[in-house]
C-alpha cells in the first residue's frame, strides 16, 4: 500500500469519527510531525516506555 | 505582514530557540550520557501527551557580578509550567542541569514561586523536579533568600495542595529542605541528597564517604526515611509520580478521583493467610491485596520501617489510605522509624479527606535503651495524636495481637475509630499471656509446690479469659467480631455508610504535635 493511500484512509477515518461526510473533505498538504525530544531519545536509545496511565 | 511584524516575530523565534535549545547540544548529550533526561523531556514524560505549557521562559538573572551579564543562561536553569496528569491540571518545575547546573539564584527562585502560587490560586498539585549543584554563589544572598521563598511557600502549600519532588540529580545543602517540607519524595538511583557533601564531612569531621553512602537514594529509602520512593531512572519515576497522583485529590477542598476497578473479593484466602498462632509470621500484603480492589495497593516508604505497612489503595474504586503492622519484621512491633512513618501517612490522608483502614496485628512497643533514650515516648505519641487528631473516616481490623498501649496506638476506639472489626482469633489484651502471667502470677507461681505446672494452669486460665475479641467486643471496644470471609465486604460497608461522616476539631490555631 502506498503512502498516500494510508493517509487517505487515515484521512476518512477521522473524518468518519467527527461525524464528517468523507466526500466533503479536501486535503491541500501534508505536514510531517517531528518526534518530540522524548520521543526521539526513547527511539535513539531504544527504550522501552510506556506513559503510566490512571488505573493501570 | 510588513518587516517592522517580521522582525518582531523572527526576534521572538530566536529568544524561544535560545532557551529551548537550553545548555546546548554538547551539555544535553552529556546529560543523556549519565542516563538523564533534559528539563523539558522530564516535563513531557510527567504530563499526559502534548498537554505541557511552558511559562515564563524569558525570565533571566539580572546578576552581573562575576561577569554574569556575559553569561548565557537560557530560563535561568529551570523550566516551569502546567500540563494535566489524568486530565486534571497540575503545576511543576523541573531544574535544568544543562544550565548553571541548574544552580538556583534569584530569577530561577523567581520562576518557581511564580508557578506555586499559581498551583495554590488553582488547587492543584505541584511537583518539583531537583537536579541542581545549588546555590548560584555568584548571586549571593539572592540566591539564599530564593530558597526561602521556596520554603515560605512550601509550608503554607502543606496541607492544601499536594506537593512532590522527585530527586534525579544532585541535591545539596539548604536545597534539601523543599523537598523535606513537601509530602513525597520520589529518588532516582542515581540521586543524591544531603546537607554537607563528602568534602566537608571529611574536612569537618574526618570521615571519608562516597556520595552515594552519604545520600543516594538506597540510604535516603531504607535507612533516614527521608525518600517515599525510589526508581532506577527518569521515565519509571516519572510513571511512579503519575501513578502516586492517581490517588490524590487536587487539594485539601477535593476528594479522590474514583477509579472503577476490579473489585474482586478474596477474603476467603485470608484465613489461610494470616496464621491462628500469634507467633508465626505473615506477610501483611497479602492481606491488603485480599481486600482491596484487585492490583490498587501502592506501597509508600516500602524499604524504611519495614515493621509497619502504609499505602494507597482502593476499594470499590476509592482511594483509602492503608497503616497495617508487618508481622514479617520486629514481629510488627511499633518503634520510633515506624511511629514516624505511620503517623506522617495519617496526617497525610487526613489533610486530604482520604480515609484510613488499619490492620492490627500488634505486640507492643519495642522495648529497650535504644528506643527509650531515642524518645520512643515522644515518637509514637505522634502515632496517637495522628490518629486522634483524624477526622476522617477511620475503620480498624484487629487481625490477631492487640496488646497494650501498641493496642491503642493503633486506632483504637477509644483514639476516635469510627468501626473497629475483630477476626475471631483476636487477642486484645493488656499483654500477651507469658509476661501477664509472669506478673499476676508471681506469688502463686513461687508458692506452688509445682510452679510450672501452677504456671502452665495460669496461663490456660488468661488465655481462656482474655486472649480473645469478646470482652473488648461486650465493652463496646469492637464493633463487631466478623469471619475473615466477610472482611471486604464488611469495611467496604463501613466506608460506604461513612462516607457521609462529619467532625469537626474545635478552633485552635494549629495543635502541638510531638515533633
Amino acid at each position: 500500500m502506498d503512502e498516500q493511500l494510508i493517509v487517505a484512509m487515515a484521512v476518512a477515518c477521522i473524518a468518519e469519527e467527527n461525524g464528517v461526510d468523507t466526500n466533503h473533505v479536501v486535503v491541500r498538504s501534508f505536514r510531517e510531525v517531528r518526534k518530540s525530544p522524548l520521543a526521539q531519545y526513547i527511539a535513539d536509545n531504544n527504550i522501552s516506555y510506556h506513559k503510566y496511565q490512571l488505573g493501570e | 505582514m510588513d518587516s517592522m511584524w517580521q522582525n518582531s516575530i523572527d526576534r521572538l523565534n530566536s529568544r524561544k530557540e535560545a532557551v529551548a535549545a537550553a545548555g546546548g547540544a554538547e551539555r544535553i548529550a552529556k546529560q543523556h550520557s549519565s542516563g538523564k533526561l533534559t528539563a523539558r523531556e522530564r516535563m513531557e514524560a510527567l504530563f499526559d501527551d502534548g498537554t505541557f505549557v511552558e511559562l515564563n521562559d524569558q525570565i533571566s538573572s539580572r546578576c552581573s557580578d562575576f561577569g554574569m551579564d556575559k553569561k548565557k543562561k537560557p530560563g535561568d536553569g529551570v523550566v516551569t509550567g502546567y500540563g494535566y496528569i489524568h486530565g486534571r491540571v497540575a503545576f511543576a518545575s523541573s531544574q535544568d542541569f544543562t544550565v548553571g547546573g541548574g544552580s538556583l539564584g534569584e530569577a530561577q527562585a523567581k520562576k518557581i514561586c511564580q508557578a506555586m502560587d499559581k498551583a495554590m490560586v488553582m488547587k492543584a498539585p505541584f511537583i518539583s523536579i531537583n537536579d541542581s549543584g545549588g546555590a548560584r554563589i555568584e548571586e549571593g544572598i539572592d540566591s539564599l533568600t530564593g530558597y526561602a521563598d521556596i520554603f515560605y511557600r512550601n509550608t503554607i502549600a502543606s496541607g492544601v495542595i499536594p506537593q512532590i519532588s522527585v530527586i534525579m540529580g544532585p541535591c545539596a545543602g539548604g536545597a534539601c529542605y523543599s523537598p523535606a517540607i513537601t509530602d513525597y519524595i520520589f529518588m532516582t538511583d542515581y540521586a543524591q541528597m544531603y546537607i554537607t557533601g563528602p568534602a566537608v564531612v571529611k574536612s569537618v569531621t574526618g570521615e571519608e564517604i562516597t556520595s552515594s553512602a552519604l545520600g543516594g537514594a538506597a540510604v535516603h529509602s531504607a535507612t533516614s526515611g527521608v525518600a517515599h520512593f525510589v526508581y532506577p531512572d527518569d521515565l519509571s519515576c516519572l510513571n511512579g509520580v503519575r501513578q502516586l497522583l492517581g490517588y490524590l485529590p487536587q487539594s485539601n477542598e477535593d476528594i479522590s478521583l474514583e477509579v472503577p476497578g476490579t473489585a474482586v473479593d478474596n477474603s476467603s484466602a485470608l484465613a489461610d493467610i494470616v496464621p491462628a498462632d500469634s507467633k508465626k509470621a505473615y506477610d501483611v500484603r497479602n492481606v491488603i491485596n485480599s481486600i482491596v480492589d484487585a492490583g490498587s495497593f501502592f506501597e509508600v516508604q516500602e524499604s524504611f520501617a519495614r515493621n509497619i505497612v502504609v499505602g494507597f489503595a482502593r476499594l470499590d474504586g476509592e482511594t483509602i489510605g492503608v497503616i497495617a503492622n508487618q508481622a514479617l519484621y520486629m514481629a510488627g512491633s511499633l518503634e520510633i522509624n515506624a511511629s514516624d512513618k505511620a503517623s506522617r501517612f495519617i496526617r497525610f490522608c487526613d489533610s486530604f479527606n482520604i480515609p484510613l483502614l488499619t490492620l492490627v496485628d500488634v505486640p507492643a512497643f519495642l522495648p529497650g535503651s535504644q528506643q527509650e533514650h531515642g524518645g520512643i515516648i515522644r515518637h509514637g505519641a505522634k502515632l496517637l495524636y495522628a490518629y486522634s487528631e483524624a477526622t476522617v473516616p477511620k475503620v480498624s481490623l484487629i487481625m490477631r495481637k492487640a496488646y497494650g498501649g501498641a493496642y491503642i496506638a493503633m486506632n483504637s476506639k477509644g483514639t476516635g475509630a469510627d468501626m473497629v472489626y475483630a477476626w475471631p482469633i483476636a487477642e486484645i489484651a493488656v499483654m500477651g499471656a507469658s509476661g501477664a502471667v509472669s506478673i499476676i502470677g508471681k506469688k502463686a507461681i513461687e508458692s506452688a509446690e509445682d510452679p510450672k505446672a501452677k504456671r502452665e494452669e495460669l496461663l490456660n486460665e488468661y488465655n481462656e479469659k482474655f486472649m480473645n475479641p469478646y470482652i473488648a467486643a461486650e465493652h463496646g471496644y469492637v464493633d463487631e467480631v466478623i469471619l475473615p470471609e466477610e472482611t471486604r465486604s464488611k469495611i467496604a460497608g463501613a466506608f460506604k455508610m461513612l462516607k457521609t461522616k462529619e467532625r469537626e476539631l474545635p478552633y485552635k490555631k494549629h495543635g502541638n504535635i510531638p515533633l
